[in-house]
């Protein structure tokens, strides 16, 4: 059986990571499809050409925070935006969505894929052939970065508001179920994904830029920290992510209606976070102060979008409470799970609850590569734990000082 | 300074707050509800964080929180008898842990909630047991036991050497709701307070709540009623 000496939790923690990982070959593979499908949209005869389309990643590819699908038959969901140069004053949403679509339904039988694309209510999904495993949802869009300022203006958001990077990219969406779905309107939904993605980014920017100058150190593959894109990196942030979206997604397999949605967990996680170098800290941190930052507004639970808090993530909370206590139980249980091995658990015994609920892939880690047994029971005392019980006292002795016991009346 | 106020009446723990308060710090602590109570049952572990041997150690242990919390006081109880039930050890009979004298825990702390209880005498008390069963000694010091510990608690809030009578004269100026100027001074010297420690008397009214010199007051009278009754 395969024993490392230097096996620590952050190690395990990793590895299990790692496995659980979209892998870089899926990543250039999406990669390779959207800008294929991007180049097909602005083809010479492309119908829709003349609006110089734009395509993006959006979402948990762009954020790096991709798990592999749980799962045999799961597939890996890929969002992409697709932004045409036009006014809303010029199309019908309901025109624009059929544009893009032509176009997409088009790429689909050049390429002879065995699937129509399918027309959704905001998205068109491509679904490419079973051995990529992922298909790609589509989000016909258009700037409207005025709007957008004008309206975080006039709800009293100002310097968000005077923020380009976190609000030139927002974009007006196509909704069928939205009042001037078929109407000429100035009225639309709108969606900022690309400004979360920069508000995502700066949260962890210390760790991104230590990130890189550790790939340009050891690699030889760039030569300055400037030419590192960020999907080549990846923070204890993004994996922190990660490994708690993994616990919600097997926690949540049979129940998939009440699944906390990536969007909060991605929000809270990146609000709690303060740049911690290891994961073990950063997974800490993040599952016991997350829940600080939802914010009650008038009564109503509110996981404000940081880069349009009019919006709330959790706005479903209200017509649904059973989501609202899902994500309760959900972040109790991942405290426990993850507690109890960070807190009651030498780094080999990982706890069963948490081997089960990291999935197949992270089992198959800790028992292949490590070799690892389930935790029996925690140790009881060791050999260095007189020197540790000192520190913790002194460390305590640091900050305040410790509490006396005291001994009244037999009850 | 910032303080959660404690309003008589209007505290109503949740299992929500103690489940915030334990999931991650102690995953081992399973948490129901009775009427009047929340109660955590399990493991609690004694731990520096992640470590290649694990926790430093475990004990099997229950606490009620009372719903008044933290009016009431939690009771904390060690269930499987791994630390001896006597004196010496600040465990009464019953298995149930002295881990402070309350009252001066609340008139002290800054943040009085379960988080902060389970984060500050809870955490120590263990941590102090390790440490006794290894040296012998209380890392952060003992109180004495009875009415003497409740005098040295006083003297810590107040912040100066008193007897027990001097202490009881002091929580009593502190929890009037008006302090009178006619009244003895409480240092002792028979002068009327006006005369005396008036300027002192009204700084340690500021510094510490009404409510907290009352219960202190209150507990110094009763553990001397009982300590009394048992003839010590």
């Amino acid at each position: 059986m395969p024993y490392d000496d230097n096996l620590t939790h952050e190690s395990v923690l990793q590895k299990i990571h790692e496995a659980i990982d979209m892998p870089p070959d899926i990543h250039e593979t999406v990669i390779k499809k959207y800008q294929a499908l991007g180049a097909w949209l602005d083809r010479s005869d492309s119908n829709i050409k003349p609006f110089e389309p734009f395509v993006a990643p959006q979402g948990s590819v762009l954020l790096g925070t991709a798990n592999r699908p749980v799962g045999k038959n799961e597939e890996y969901d890929v969002d992409i935006i697709c932004r045409l140069l036009t006014r809303k004053l010029e199309i019908t949403q309901s025109d624009l969505k059929q544009a893009v679509g032509r176009e997409i339904q088009a790429y689909a039988s050049a390429h002879d894929m065995n699937h129509e694309p399918e027309d959704n209510r905001r998205c068109w999904t491509l679904h490419y052939a079973d051995d990529h495993r992922f298909h790609m949802d589509i989000l016909p869009c258009l700037p409207d970065a005025e709007r957008y300022r004008r309206k975080l203006m006039e709800s009293g958001y100002q310097v968000l508001a005077d923020n380009s990077l976190l609000t030139s990219e927002a974009i007006a969406i196509t909704d069928k179920t939205h009042p001037n779905y078929k109407k000429l309107s100035d009225d639309w939904p709108t969606s900022n994904p690309l400004g979360f993605a920069a508000w995502f980014f700066e949260r962890m920017a210390e760790r991104v830029l230590a990130e890189k100058r550790n790939l340009v150190r050891d690699s030889e593959l760039y030569d300055k920290v400037e030419d590192v894109p960020n999907h080549e990196v990846k923070t204890t942030l993004q994996k922190a992510i990660q490994l708690l979206k993994r616990h919600r997604d097997t926690m949540f397999a049979d129940d998939p209606e009440h699944k906390p949605i990536s969007i909060i967990i991605t929000t809270l996680a990146a609000r709690a976070y303060g740049n911690e170098a290891s994961l073990v800290e950063a997974l800490s941190i993040i599952l016991q102060t997350m829940e600080n930052f939802i914010e009650e507004r008038n009564g109503i639970s509110w996981v404000a979008n940081p880069v349009n808090p009019d919006e709330n993530f959790a706005d479903k909370w209200v017509e649904v409470p059973e989501r609202k206590a899902a994500f309760e139980r959900w972040l109790s249980t991942a405290k426990r799970d993850f507690g109890a091995y960070l807190r009651g658990a030498a780094p080999e015994n990982v706890p069963q609850a948490l081997r089960d609920r990291l999935g197949e892939e992270a089992e198959k880690v800790i028992h292949d590569e490590l070799g690892l047994v389930a935790a029996a029971a925690p140790a009881i005392i060791s050999g260095s734990a007189e020197g540790r019980a000192e520190k913790l006292v002194a460390d305590i002795q640091s900050q305040r000082s410790g509490t006396k016991p005291w001994r009244g009346y037999d009850e | 300074m910032a303080r959660i106020r404690r309003v008589k009446g209007l505290s109503h723990l949740s299992l929500e707050e103690v489940e915030h308060a334990l999931a991650f710090v102690q995953p081992g602590l399973h948490l129901n509800e009775t009427p009047d109570a929340v109660i955590a049952n399990g493991e609690y572990v004694v731990t520096d964080g992640p470590h290649a041997d694990g926790p430093i150690k475990c004990f099997s242990i229950t606490i009620e929180f009372p719903k008044t919390y933290p009016l009431d006081e939690p009771r904390v109880f060690e269930t499987d008898g791994a630390i001896e039930r006597c004196i010496d050890r600040h465990m009464y009979n019953n298995g149930r842990c002295c881990t402070c004298v309350w009252e001066e825990w609340l008139a002290q702390a800054k943040d009085t909630s379960v988080k902060s209880f389970c984060d500050g005498p809870l955490r120590d008390f263990f941590i102090g047991q390790v440490i006794f069963e290894q040296t012998g000694q209380w890392p952060f010091g003992e109180r004495a036991h009875g009415v003497e510990g409740i005098v040295e608690a006083a003297a810590a809030v107040l912040e100066r050497e008193v007897d027990q009578a001097a202490a009881l004269s002091y929580l009593q100026v502190l929890s009037a709701p008006v302090v009178k100027g006619h009244w003895p001074c409480p240092c002792g010297s028979n002068e009327k307070l006006r005369k005396c420690c008036r300027d002192d008397v009204m700084l340690l009214r500021e510094r510490i709540d009404r409510i907290d010199a009352d219960r202190l007051r209150r507990k110094l009278i009763d553990v001397t009623k009982l300590e009394t009754r048992a003839g010590t």
